[in-house]
């Protein structure tokens, strides 16, 4: 064996906690008598630690995927929560280290940051083409007492924390100033900056959901109807919605619907395989309530028709829409037959029909396309729909406006608005989209709709419509 | 730096909340046109050699002068922005492992257990554990920094 495999050899023992004594001293040896094995050690340690993050990430993330917390209170269970939580502030906290993000407000000494003013948790930052709503208006520099609403209906307001956390409202927008570390947004958009230690915390509620700050630049938006979006420019956030908490990173959105069942949907960028692999989704199964293997459900197109634009090119053409539940993706990036999808430029229905009426834990659509040609074309892989449910023992018709007609409305999916694209590759080429419930349940329903929409954006008239791989629906009798 | 450190993965939880607190509570004492991240890296060092010293023997680990020296390397830090990068990287080169090195590193470093609780809930042997988890961490370290060059070329 040679020095380097030795190396390798007592690295990996030291990594596991395995070394005996007089490996200690061999693996010491080494590494004081040459750079290279240093090298090497780094090298090695810095795969153990990536390992480790990832491990606590993927932690988090089943976490979520657990029973809420009212059913959850062992103490061992506690105790991985809190470790977890612990862990999540940590790595926030060591990635500003390694970074060195927080330089800039740890300089400032405590008597910079304190409010000038008694009663007083933040102030006016610089304000762009800001319309107030109310008489009064606010230039900057102003103080924004505990508990001040702040009302904007065009333009951009900053507003900055003591802790160096910066809120920037985008109107029209509604938002309270709790504390100098609470907020709430009632209404419209806002970018929030909490990179910093002292703001690490920092909180913005919406109606129906609450999105804590463990070091990070994150969107909000609240919409009129209570419906709450947050996405992670960079960093982490952890949101809660009803009893359950969800760890974002970089890149992660997640949307809170209004109501009882307070649904949340979160949609994943795919790595691009057949084996349709995703951060926290899980790939399209063949073992969920729906699919075809168990026998229970029955899928149709209930409006539209599928797409058979070319009748001289069967290859073109849409698959059934079984295909929806034979428990796979397609099986490349391009593959009609192996897809779901309507006629060009026009809207239309899916109904599945799951036999009985059944509580429904989860519900996950997946989709691919990027055209072999050109690569920017992913124009069928948006994902556009609303989901409705029904648990009576005949569906209401779909003729006409669903809600009018008794569905139940689950769920909206836009998926270019997550990703927030503005240019065709900013739309991931396989996606896939979760839907559940912090509560644990969706509801209980027979039958499921989507409504599903072609893409819009760039403004194509003719071969938009989503190429769906698989539905698979999680649920119990 | 910690987890290179410290192995026992609990020991690097308590190491980093100390530093971070300490980081927090000295940031005003930091001084400007320095480097941060090696003075941040030099707290979290202390604190993990002070963890060491309470512990009492530690005669199977590395030498406090041995770890002085990896700390003064320049590969102790990593380079800035580079562990988002990383991370996706690892992400994807997880997927290229077998399924039973796969579970092996779940075991490891998602569930947290030490070899030889892996070694009992697969009913492998320690040995045969040391070697899977010392093989997959070389393909994925491989694997790591191929991505990583591949990235880095397209840019």
């Amino acid at each position: 064996m040679s020095s380097e495999q030795r190396a390798i050899e007592l690295i990996d023992r030291h990594l596991d906690g395995v070394l005996t004594v007089d490996e200690a001293a061999e693996l010491n040896r080494y590494l004081a008598a040459s750079n290279g094995t240093r090298d090497l050690f780094w090298s090695m340690a810095r795969v153990h630690a990536r390992l480790r993050q990832w491990g606590e990430q993927q932690l988090g993330e089943r976490r979520d995927a657990e029973p809420p917390a009212g059913s959850i209170a062992g103490p061992q269970h506690r105790t991985r929560l809190w470790s977890l939580r612990r862990w999540t502030l940590l790595t926030a906290a060591a990635a500003l280290l390694l970074v060195g993000v927080g330089i800039h407000f740890w300089q400032r000494r405590a008597d910079e940051l304190a409010p000038v003013k008694p009663g007083v948790v933040a102030s006016f930052g610089p304000l762009e083409r800001v319309r107030w709503v109310g008489v009064k208006e606010p230039r900057e520099g102003d103080g924004i007492q505990a508990g001040q609403r702040v009302e904007i209906a065009s333009g951009r307001a900053r507003i900055d924390f003591p802790s160096g956390a910066t809120v920037t409202l985008v109107g029209p927008a509604v938002f309270d100033v709790g504390s100098e570390t609470s907020t709430y947004l009632e209404l419209g958009q806002l970018l929030a900056k909490a990179d910093t230690p002292r703001s690490l915390g920092f909180t913005v509620r919406t109606r129906t959901a609450r999105v804590i700050d463990l070091g990070t630049e994150f969107t909000a938006e609240a919409t009129a109807d209570g419906q709450s979006r947050v996405g992670v420019v960079a960093g982490a956030v952890e949101v809660t919605a009803g009893d359950a908490r969800h760890l974002l990173r970089t890149g992660d959105q997640l949307l809170v619907e209004p109501g009882a069942s307070q649904v949340v949907v979160r949609i994943e960028r795919g790595d691009e395989t057949p084996a349709f692999r995703f951060p926290t989704i899980e790939p399209p199964s063949d073992r969920d309530y729906a699919d075809a293997r168990q026998g229970r459900a029955k899928i149709t197109v209930a409006k539209g028709i599928l797409a058979k634009a070319n009748r001289d090119l069967p290859e073109s053409w849409s698959g059934p829409a079984e295909v929806l539940l034979d428990g796979h993706g397609q099986r490349n990036q391009d593959a009609p037959n192996d897809s779901v999808f309507f006629a060009s430029n026009t809207d239309g229905m899916v109904l599945l029909d799951l036999g009985s009426v059944v509580s429904i834990e989860k519900i996950n659509t997946y989709s691919w396309h990027q055209n072999r040609r050109n690569t920017d074309n992913r124009l069928r892989a948006q994902q556009s729909y609303v989901l409705y449910g029904f648990a009576g023992a005949t569906p209401p018709p779909v003729d006409g406006p669903p809600e009018a007609a008794g569905w139940v409305q689950i769920a909206r999916v836009n998926s270019d608005e997550f990703f927030g694209v503005a240019s065709r590759l900013d739309r991931p080429a396989q996606q896939g989209c979760s839907i559940s419930s912090a509560t644990g349940t969706l509801g209980r329903y027979r039958y499921l709709l989507w409504e599903v929409k072609p893409s819009r954006f760039p403004d194509f008239k003719i071969l938009n419509h989503t190429f769906y791989g698989e539905f698979d629906v999680y649920a119990k009798p | 730096m910690v987890l290179a450190i410290l192995p026992d993965f609990s020991a690097v939880d308590d190491v980093l909340q100390e530093t971070f607190l300490t980081v927090s509570r000295k940031a005003a004492d930091f001084l400007p046109d320095t480097n941060f991240a090696a003075w941040a890296g030099t707290v979290a060092r202390l604190h993990a050699l002070d963890w060491r010293r309470k512990q009492g023997r530690w005669a199977n680990g590395l030498s406090e002068a041995v770890i002085e020296r990896l700390c003064a390397h320049p590969a102790a830090l990593g380079e800035p922005g580079h562990a988002d990068r990383e991370l996706a990287a690892l992400g994807q080169c997880l997927a290229e492992l077998a399924p039973q090195a796969r579970r092996v590193i779940e075991l490891r470093y998602r569930e947290g257990h030490k070899p030889a609780e892996v070694a009992r809930r697969l009913g492998w042997t320690a040995e045969a554990i040391y070697v899977a988890l010392s093989r997959s961490r070389a393909a994925l370290r491989s694997c790591v920094d191929r991505r990583m060059s591949l990235e880095g070329a397209s840019r």
